[in-house]
């Protein structure tokens, strides 16, 4: 197998899953953060889960959920002629879920932390709320908005449970650099793996610096 | 004329107004803090939805609970000026104050609104970079910008200092009275009321105590009566009640300094005549004699 194919993957699968978390997460973070619905907390912890969930347990009910006998998947299997668990598009809706907290989070607390005069005072000058959302709450948020998406596309680069149950290992569709390490070690391929872990290792430490150099005081009010 | 009839009711705190605003003029809503006058206002921009009552400008209903009727704020055409001016931190003051134009035209008149209120030459500022005169001046010309039909001002000067709260009251003035726009104006300090408005509504836990010309409102009829001040009995005539900061208060006794830096700052010479204001709450009526 090629030597860069897993990191490729990596990035692929990073990538796709941080832009579906920025399009779908900013609308979902708005509703958390500008919403009065009583039942909010629930939602919250739902969305919270996969921070304190072994990856195995949340990676196990997802092959469920996906899984050939589930109703989602036999939906996919009908439309696409293949099956979820076990491709790349299952990763991704399992990446997706598994990252909900890491860019939900920074969103819904950086609109939640816009002033709400401003919001009022928008409203009173004659605009509405997209337009209000659009010019005072996401230029003001952005913060918040660029921590999330560089949290979440660091955390997909290391997740390993969720990835393995839902996709397996196979090489070029669903065999990621973290599955890639655990698979060298396995076969006492001991060089190999530490060239990716190496380079795993700092990947990660350049994101995180570079995010905690950017924003102090905002990660600490996070989690 | 706009025509206000709310009734609000809050966990611990009731408003039930009715009052008018007349058409071209300058409104106080006038009382102690915690009357509600903020309130008061914030139903009045749609900000918040009142429990019963209307709101009419005119022919048009903003607000009448009877019908199910409610505009929101950005159907309504207000200008709100807040207290802390509410800037948008990331715009220019040009920007700021074009956010609610929404004809092109439009744009050059608040071009020339930002130099009535002296603020030309800051168009690329940002509101960090401004004095707090200067931000309430961009959040005034940012109100106006768009036309609207009514400008509320929610204690717009109280958070500047006294000699930038001067200066602005004057530029008010002359802006409001220039633009000729209906105004609404909250304030719970009596020499604005003189300063700026035609009329004045006051408001005291939630109601609506008096209203009228600062003159009708403020100055009681006029009183001749005799005093006994440290012994002597004196006749003493006057026109108003009088205002003064209490620097001692006790259960029966109140002592009061009036402030003198004002009497040298409106440059008094003897015979002038002047007037003293007080707020009826912060006055404890004493029995007078009249007899030796």
């Amino acid at each position: 197998m090629d030597f860069a194919t897993p990191f490729l993957l990596t990035l692929k699968l990073s990538t796709i899953t941080t832009l579906l978390l920025f399009v779908l997460g900013i609308p979902f973070a708005y509703w958390l953060a500008s919403s009065r619905f009583r039942g909010k907390f629930f939602v919250e912890s739902v969305v919270a889960l996969p921070l304190v969930l072994p990856p195995t347990v949340l990676g196990f009910y997802l092959l469920m959920a996906l899984g050939g006998n589930s109703f989602v998947g036999r939906w996919y299997e009908s439309v696409f002629h293949k099956t979820l668990a076990f491709s790349f598009q299952g990763l991704v809706v399992g990446s997706f879920i598994y990252n909900l907290p890491f860019a939900i989070r920074p969103f819904q607390l950086a609109f939640s932390g816009v002033d709400k005069k401003l919001l009022e005072a928008s409203w009173s000058l004659g605009r509405s709320k997209l337009y209000t959302f659009l010019f005072v709450i996401f230029p003001l948020s952005r913060q918040g908005v660029i921590t999330g998406c560089i949290l979440s596309f660091a955390h997909c680069v290391g997740e390993f449970g969720v990835v393995l149950m839902i996709g397996g290992n196979i090489p070029g569709i669903t065999k990621v650099a973290s599955v890639a390490i655990y698979d060298e070690v396995q076969v006492l391929n001991y060089g190999t793996a530490n060239i990716y872990a190496a380079i795993l290792l700092a990947f990660s430490f350049v994101i995180l610096t570079v995010v905690y150099f950017v924003n102090r005081r905002f990660l600490l009010r996070m989690f | 004329m706009i025509k206000v009839r709310v009734k609000k009711t809050w966990k611990k705190f009731g408003l039930d107004v009715n009052f008018d605003i007349p058409h071209e003029k300058v409104t106080a809503l006038f009382g102690p803090s915690g009357a509600g006058k903020s309130s008061v206002l914030r139903l009045v921009s749609g900000l918040e939805r009142a429990d019963g009552g209307m709101i009419h400008k005119g022919e048009d209903v903003w607000y009448d609970e009877s019908k199910a009727i409610n505009l929101l704020p950005q159907q309504r055409s207000v200008g709100f000026v807040f207290q802390d001016f509410a800037l948008f931190p990331h715009l220019t003051v040009e920007k700021n104050v074009a956010y609610g134009i929404k004809e092109k035209k439009r744009l050059k008149e608040a071009k020339d609104l930002l130099s009535l209120v002296g603020l030309s030459g800051y168009e690329r500022y940002y509101p960090g970079q401004l004095s707090g005169g200067q931000k309430q001046r961009v959040a005034l010309t940012r109100a106006l910008a768009r036309r609207p039909d009514i400008l509320l001002l929610d204690e717009p000067l109280s958070a500047l200092d006294w000699e930038t709260r001067r200066q602005l009251q004057e530029d008010l003035k002359r802006i409001i009275k220039q633009l000729r726009i209906t105004t609404l104006y909250v304030t719970h300090d009596v020499t604005e009321v003189y300063k700026l408005a035609d009329y004045v509504v006051v408001l005291e836990y939630g109601r609506v105590t008096k209203q009228g010309t600062p003159e009708d409102v403020f100055m009681g009829r006029r009183l001749s009566t005799r005093i006994q001040v440290v012994g002597k009995v004196v006749d003493i005539e006057f026109d108003s009640i009088m205002a003064a900061v209490i620097v001692l208060h006790e259960t029966q006794y109140f002592k009061t300094l009036i402030d003198t830096e004002e009497v040298s700052r409106l440059n008094l010479r003897i015979g002038d005549n002047v007037v003293i204001g007080a707020k009826s709450s912060d006055v404890i009526l004493c029995k007078v004699l009249t007899e030796t």
